[in-house]
């Protein structure tokens, strides 16, 4: 009997695959697939819509965008990373540039009284500053940026001593002034 | 896995699809499982008996073999691992459920005598018939049943799957096969 019985299920073994499998599963199994890499549409899609297109420009816009922040934001940390080049020089830059800083806030409180003398001063440091502002632009890519960074320094070094100078001369002005005046009191 | 083995020898038809499927084209895979969730759903559902735990299984086999498929050396065809996978996952499912294989307990390995029980000379099969008198079968006879006949493993094979030893399994599958014959007989299919 079972001889017959295992010969027709074999015969038929195909008309026992009835069940099909319901059409939402796919959907279910490709939820949980990992995001595809680069493949499959190049074959396919010769020819691109109009909304691919916007949307390839899109990313292509944005992916510009950040890669010019990045590159702004590298440029930016690259100039300031002077500890990486010289510990000592970057203390020193640090020092010379904070010097620098205060004595053009004080040029400039005392300089209120003599705008024309201020101009002609400020005018000089500002010549140094676009040096200064030139060689910082440059260690980024300079092949030896100890140099460089001694050279910013020397630079800052002048500059606070221009500012000395200055500060000085306004002071001798500011004193004959005084005297002037007091001179003219005793009289 | 006497067919199977034949089809082993030859290359897997779908071997530059799997490829495919290899590098990440869901377009790819998505045609694997156009060409075997069918054959893999009727598997499963002939192991778990029910439909909805059939597509569960079903579900879970595809997103275990597109996950592992990189590791997948194509020694085999997909279809041969593939099944593999279902056959594992849907007795798994089962033992989960507490499948009692008491009627594939070791006691009970005195061999049957393939004795005529009834005269079917007459009986005209209808596979509907025998597929609705293979859900009556209990879980162990209608598994071994249809891994033996339909998934084409042999009883070796089915021995280890089952984890039984190849001897229950043969014995099962005869006290399967009669058991189905009786069913179809009581329902009364004659020519």
């Amino acid at each position: 009997m079972s001889k017959r019985l295992e010969d027709f299920i074999k015969m038929n073994r195909d008309e026992f695959d009835d069940l099909e499998p319901s059409g939402d599963l796919w959907a279910k199994i490709e939820q949980h697939l990992p995001p595809e890499g680069t493949a499959i549409k190049p074959r396919e899609a010769k020819t691109f819509s109009l909304s691919f297109v916007l949307k390839v420009a899109a990313s292509v816009i944005i992916v510009m965008g950040v890669g010019f922040g990045f590159y702004l934001h590298h440029e930016r940390s690259e100039a300031v990373n002077f500890a990486a080049i010289n510990p000592t020089y970057a203390k020193q830059q640090m020092h010379y540039a904070s010097l620098v800083q205060n004595q053009r806030k004080e040029l400039k409180s005392i300089a209120k009284s003599d705008p024309d003398l201020y101009k002609e001063f400020s005018g000089e440091i500002t010549k140094m500053d676009s040096t200064y502002n030139r060689l910082k632009k440059d260690l980024a890519t300079s092949p030896n940026q100890e140099r460089v960074l001694r050279a910013m320094i020397r630079n800052l070094q002048i500059q606070s001593e221009i500012l000395n100078q200055q500060l000085e001369v306004i002071e001798q002005i500011n004193q004959t002034k005084k005297e002037q005046s007091n001179d003219t009191k005793n009289i | 896995m006497k067919a199977e083995n034949l089809e082993s020898v030859y290359i897997d038809k779908h071997y530059d699809l799997v490829v495919e499927c290899k590098r990440g084209s869901k377009k790819a895979c998505f045609e694997l499982y156009r060409l075997y969730s069918k054959a893999m759903l009727n598997i499963a559902f002939r192991i778990v008996g029910s439909v909805d735990e059939a597509e569960d299984v079903l579900q879970e086999a595809f997103l275990d073999a597109f996950n592992r498929i990189k590791d997948f050396r194509q020694e085999t065809t997909f279809g041969l691992w593939l099944k593999q996978i279902v056959v594992h996952r849907s007795i798994n499912l089962l033992r989960k459920r507490r499948l009692e294989l008491v009627e594939l307990d070791e006691g009970h390995t005195e061999s049957i005598a393939e004795e005529e029980v009834e005269d079917d000379e007459e009986v005209q099969y209808k596979v509907a018939q025998v597929k609705d008198a293979m859900k009556e079968l209990p879980d162990g006879y209608r598994i071994v049943l249809s891994l033996y006949l339909l998934e084409g493993y042999d009883h070796e094979e089915i021995g280890e799957i089952l984890d039984i030893s190849e001897n229950t399994s043969r014995t099962q599958f005869l006290r399967a096969k009669r058991k189905l014959n009786e069913i179809l007989i009581k329902r009364g299919i004659t020519s």
